[in-house]
């Protein structure tokens, strides 16, 4: 068989050594092995030492020990011969001789440490002597390819022990780096015995011996880790030194608990890995048992057999028995500080308290020992289960909510209540809290945002008033139900419909279980059917309003009927609030509060002019500007639906519609709120504020609805219009009545101009100063580079001026469309600000 | 646009080569950012403003760009991004005034390694360390530069961003280290290194970098034909692209190359190229540099009034800025120029 060296060395580099420091550390370990063998052998006569000796200048690192050497026939044995290892070799012969303690110091294991050198170098050079009498001295050298050299004098000066040279390629000119490397040797072998010197260093760079290696102290040991780990901050301590004599196996080392803040999820459960006191690994992420992510540290153990690629173990039997034993420790130690100090748990639970609260659900040990240590959010503190269930009758309840930021209308009603509410709604608190209360058998726990339960008691037989309302929202994909809960100040609470797609195929799953349970299956398939038909049955929106019947607003509501133009207002606000209360997550942006906040502003403007209203039989009394104060102003023109009164409805708007008054000026025609003429007309008398009546012609339709103005709306503005060709009615001759001329070839502007001087007259128009201006297109007249559509867009889309002021670029774009470029708006903004003379930021 | 769109704007533009409007855009992003209270876009923009500021040779707005991210940084804790702010200005005053600032500087910078260790920026690691290496190389200290540019190649790995550029640099940065040394052969090794890694990225301003340091190194070695093959198409190319940075320094290697060949007319021309960039980039060593290479010209021209002159203004400057290496070869240019 013929060996491709250069292509092995390729492939070793490539696919086995990711790392180049490998070279290095498997110099080392030869080095080390050479020390070990020697003193083994019991001829050495210094003390053993290996130095590392780096030469940027040259591009040449150099490993020296004065271990056992090598002669003519070992080299030929050993080096030239790949995977042959005389490590492998003298570690066999000393368990042969019952010698286990010096075998085990042997770290050397594959006879590839020479090779791996050709991942950095190309030329790899060995200068040894043995110990032996008179041995000679071997000058061995290899360029990377299928031949080597060896050349040997005759030399008594030399010492006994092996140099390597590596000569290093340029690109890896960072390995010779004096710092790095020192580093990178302290590494590997810190706590090995033999000391290791790096350049020309007199103390060696490897000084330690670990603290499982000599009767340490609990200081020594936290020293030690601190050392280790300068970044964490070490919350205690857990010293492991274990042998199992049924298996064999034996770990020490020295494990931690970091601390960590109470509010992030910080894993570790990395352990840096030593085989016979040789580093192997950092970031080990296997050795330590899963639920041990709140745990850190260092672990030795010489039943742990590195891979090939010397920087991962092997995970046979004993890497599992390994992983038990340390298990067995970290809980042994919890159960030990649980007795002894308690405040210590409590702190490394509170630290860890994420981290520790989900492991513990994977494992019933880790479970039993933090389950009442635990820490919840509770009325915006903390507390463990003890504290939350003291006091607590049979069976004790634990109420949580599972739902981001949902918690603080329920804790409303459980105080209310005299109940405190866990906010679950963070991993992995509400899976905790569901394992605590299956495995306490008086416990049970309640997710109000899945059910409510206990706190919402339905109303059995909801009055006709109810309809509506429950109409009104489903037509919203909202659920509305009536049921009574505490406290009566609050009118509605917001809940969300659980996600049940994963019960249900979780449900799903276990019904296809061949060896379930018949009587178990026939409940699953119950519940799967009663979750179906629930789903089916709620709205896609996930969103239950649960109405009050104990609050007086709600007793109101189903008592009055109210208008159909007000319901959906009073029916929004109280979804609103009760909307606030619900949520605090991120979707609730400055636009839905905006639109929350104009909500409750109009239905508290019409629930007090209602209120008003109610409390005055006589409607005369009624005083205008409390209708609805944060409204436009609405002048209805009550006239003959003819052409020729067109000029008169123009030049009205034209003059009402603008500076000073911008009122919302319209006929019954224009929108219809209820669906019979004479409803309908009621129904815009009704919002109006001001009213326009041209009897010219006395019209019967007008007179009647100027009958039912004068009769029923006295305190507000009325304007008697009439044409000048025409004789005024004489029962109202002492009524106030504008003229405008109306003989053939009378302009529109005349009409205008009129009217304008005879409305000016009349003081008691400008009694509505203060209130919003309603947004026409005659607001919006004198912007004359403004396109005749945009205007008509702007005032479609916002009813006042004041709206329009307060929406953001963004809205005002997007109502308009790309007519109007977005670098007007500020311009279009100031304009309209200034026609309405209001103030623009 | 938004501060993201515009700052992704920013970054595919100065990628692409438009950089007065890539730095345009990064500024109005890092300004959007700021109004919209999203500090973490804010300070990305800023970041990469700086560094948009120094390929295009506005350097001093560089720093100021680095300085103002640093500063919100800290102000906000940012611990990611004080070590990017530390990068920036670093590499900004690297090319700048790195003998002004460098007692100052270089502590901070040797913190922000420690930081970066810690926070696992590997990329910031090696960025941080390859501009200590090349700092300590400016300022002659050849040794620490060496070791820095180690400690740089250590955690490149497939991992860390930019392998390739940073390879490619710091082997340049090594080229040149062995040729001051006068470890040719050595410093050959590197370059080619340098020149292949370069060729893998593909990038042509950092071909340009890599081809200006070989010339650098070829007129050490004393071929001035091969440093002029070298550094003249890396020097178009940067004068093309608007990398001032590299066209200064290209136009600063071709004065002297031809100082040593003794084509006067060229080294003049091409130091008054010089001294102008230096202005403009505010570079006062350089413009030392440059006054005394453009008198040395004008002393081979037979223009001893105006070399002597120009090498006045060089000595003026140079104390004033403490260059006593400058002051002591001005002054033993004055004398030679008589």
């Amino acid at each position: 068989m013929q060996i491709n060296l250069p292509n092995l060395v390729k492939t070793l580099g490539e696919h086995l050594y990711s790392d180049p420091n490998v070279a290095i550390r498997e110099l080392l370990q030869n080095a080390h092995d050479a020390c070990e063998i020697q003193r083994a052998m019991g001829s050495m006569k210094e003390a053993p030492r290996i130095s590392i000796h780096p030469d940027a200048d040259e591009l040449v690192l150099t490993v020296t020990d004065n271990g056992t050497g090598l002669t003519r026939d070992q080299v030929n044995e050993f080096l030239t011969v790949i995977g042959s290892s005389q490590t492998h070799k003298v570690r066999e012969e000393l368990e042969k001789l019952g010698r286990k303690s010096e075998a085990d110091r042997l770290i050397g294991r594959f006879g590839l440490g020479l090779l791996s050198a050709f991942t950095i170098g190309h030329r790899v050079e060995f200068l040894t002597r043995s110990h032996a009498p008179e041995a000679e001295l071997i000058r061995w050298w290899c360029d990377g390819g299928i031949e080597w050299k060896m050349i040997s004098t005759p030399s008594d000066d030399a010492p006994p022990g092996t140099s390597v040279t590596i000569h290093v390629d340029p690109q890896h000119i960072g390995l010779l780096n004096s710092d790095y490397l020192v580093s990178t040797v302290r590494r590997y072998t810190e706590f090995l015995e033999v000391p290791v010197f790096v350049g020309s260093a007199s103390t060696p760079v490897n000084a330690g011996t670990p603290p499982w290696a000599e009767a340490a102290s609990e200081a020594d040991y936290r020293a030690f880790l601190q050392r280790r780990y300068p970044y964490d901050e070490i919350l205690a301590v857990i010293p492991v030194d274990v042998e199992d004599e049924a298996s064999g196996v034996e770990v020490r080392g020295a494990l931690f608990i970091p601390d960590s803040p109470s509010l992030l999820v910080e894993e570790y459960g990395d352990v840096t890995i030593y085989c016979h006191r040789y580093f192997v690994c950092d970031d080990n992420r296997t050795l330590l048992p899963k639920w041990a992510r709140f745990v850190r540290g260092v672990v030795d153990s010489p039943n742990l057999k590195e891979m090939t690629d010397r920087e991962h173990v092997v995970e046979d039997d004993a890497f599992e028995r390994v992983r038990e034993l340390l298990g067995k420790r970290i809980l042994a130690y919890l159960d030990d500080i649980a007795q002894r100090r308690p405040d210590v748990l409590d702190d490394i639970v509170r630290r860890q308290n994420i981290t520790i609260k989900a492991w513990a659900l994977t494992s019933e040990e880790l479970f039993a020992c933090i389950r009442n240590r635990a820490m919840f959010k509770v009325d915006g503190g903390l507390q463990n289960l003890d504290e939350y269930l003291a006091g607590a009758g049979s069976p004790r309840h634990i109420y949580y909510t599972s739902r981001p930021g949902a918690s603080s209308q329920f804790v409303v009603l459980a105080r209310a209540r005299g109940t405190s509410v866990i906010d679950a709604s963070s991993f992995p608190d509400r899976h905790f809290l569901e394992k605590y209360a299956r495995i306490e058998p008086d416990v049970v726990a309640v997710d109000l945002d899945q059910s409510g339960m206990g706190l919402f008691d339905p109303v059995v037989e909801p009055p006709e008033g109810w309809k509506p309302i429950e109409r009104y929202f489903a037509q919203r994909d909202v659920v509305a139900r009536l049921c009574y809960f505490e406290p009566a100040r609050i009118p509605a609470i917001l809940t969300r419909e659980v996600n049940e797609e994963l019960d249900l195929e979780s449900l799903d799953e276990l019904l296809e279980t061949p060896d379930l349970d018949q009587t178990i299956k026939r409940v699953l398939r119950a519940t799967r059917d009663r979750m179906n038909f629930e789903r089916e049955r709620r709205n896609t929106s996930g969103r239950e309003l649960n109405v009050n019947a104990r609050s007086p607003i709600v007793k109101s509501l189903l008592e009055v009927e109210l208008a159909d133009t007000d319901l959906p207002d009073v029916l929004d606000a109280l979804y609103n609030n009760a909307f606030l209360l619900s949520y605090h997550g991120d979707d609730l942006t400055v636009e839905i509060l905006q639109q929350v906040f104009d909500g409750q502003t109009r239905v508290i403007a019409a629930l007090i002019a209602r209120a008003l209203m109610d409390a005055s039989e006589d409607p005369a009394a009624r005083p205008a500007a409390a209708v609805d104060d944060d409204r436009h102003v609405t002048c209805f023109l009550a006239m003959p639906f003819e052409k020729k009164y067109d000029d008169v409805q123009d030049a009205l708007a034209r003059i009402l519609s603008g500076p000073p008054y911008f009122f919302e000026v319209s006929r019954a025609d224009r929108k219809y709120f209820k669906r019979t003429v004479e409803n309908n007309v009621e129904d815009w008398i009704k919002r109006a504020e001001c009213f326009a009546v041209d009897i010219s012609g006395a019209n019967p339709n007008v007179m009647m609805e100027l009958g039912l103005i004068y009769w029923n709306y006295r305190d507000r503005p009325l304007l008697l219009l009439c044409n000048e060709t025409q004789e005024a009615i004489a029962d109202l001759q002492g009524m106030i009545l504008i003229r405008y001329p109306s003989e053939p070839g009378t302009r529109p502007e005349d009409i205008e101009q009129a009217l304008r001087a005879e409305i000016e007259k009349i003081p008691e128009l400008r009694r509505f100063a203060g209130r919003k201006r309603f947004l026409s297109t005659v607001a919006l007249d004198g912007l004359s580079w403004l396109a005749t559509g945009t205007k008509q867009a702007i005032a479609d889309a916002f009813p006042t001026i004041e709206d329009f002021l307060a929406a953001s670029p963004e809205t005002v774009r997007k109502s308009v469309g790309d007519t109007l470029p977005e670098e007007l708006i500020p311009q279009l903004r100031e304009k309209v600000a200034e026609v309405a003379g209001l103030h623009v930021e | 646009m938004s501060a993201n769109d515009l700052l992704q704007r920013g970054i595919n533009l100065y990628h692409g080569g438009d950089l007065r409007e890539s730095a345009r855009l990064l500024l109005a992003s890092a300004v959007a950012a700021k109004r919209s209270g999203d500090v973490e876009g804010e300070m990305l923009a800023l970041s990469n403003l700086a560094e948009a500021y120094t390929i295009a040779g506005r350097l001093e707005d560089a720093e100021r760009a680095a300085v103002q991210l640093l500063r919100r940084a800290r102000e906000k804790h940012l611990r990611v991004y004080e070590v990017r702010a530390i990068g920036r200005l670093a590499m900004a005053v690297l090319q700048r005034d790195v003998r002004g600032q460098w007692s100052e500087l270089q502590p901070q910078v040797n913190n922000s390694v420690v930081l970066a260790r810690r926070l696992q920026l590997d990329y910031w690691v090696v960025q941080n360390l390859e501009t200590l290496g090349a700092c300590a190389y400016k300022m002659g200290l050849t040794e620490r530069s060496l070791g820095w540019f180690q400690q740089a190649l250590v955690p490149l790995s497939g991992a860390v961003q930019e392998e390739d550029f940073f390879r490619a640099r710091i082997y340049a940065g090594l080229g040149e280290l062995y040729a001051a040394k006068r470890q040719l052969p050595r410093s050959g090794e590197f370059l080619e290194l340098a020149a292949e890694y370069s060729a893998r990225s593909g990038s042509p301003h950092l071909k340009a970098q890599v081809d200006l340091a070989r010339g650098r190194c070829a007129l050490v070695r004393g071929d001035a034909h091969e440093a002029l093959a070298r550094t003249h198409p890396a020097y178009l190319a940067a004068t093309r692209a608007g990398w001032q940075v590299e066209a200064r320094t290209g136009a600063a290697e071709i004065a002297r190359i031809h100082l040593e060949l003794k084509q006067y007319d060229e080294a003049a021309a091409a130091a008054r190229t010089t001294l102008a960039l230096a202005r403009d980039m505010k570079m006062p060593e350089a413009e030392v540099n440059a006054l005394t290479m453009l008198a040395r010209a004008k002393r081979g021209l037979g223009d001893i009034p105006e070399a002597r002159e120009l090498l006045g203004t060089a000595l003026a400057n140079a104390r004033k800025c403490a260059y006593d290496d400058h002051v002591s070869e001005i002054t033993l240019e004055i004398a030679r120029t008589q």
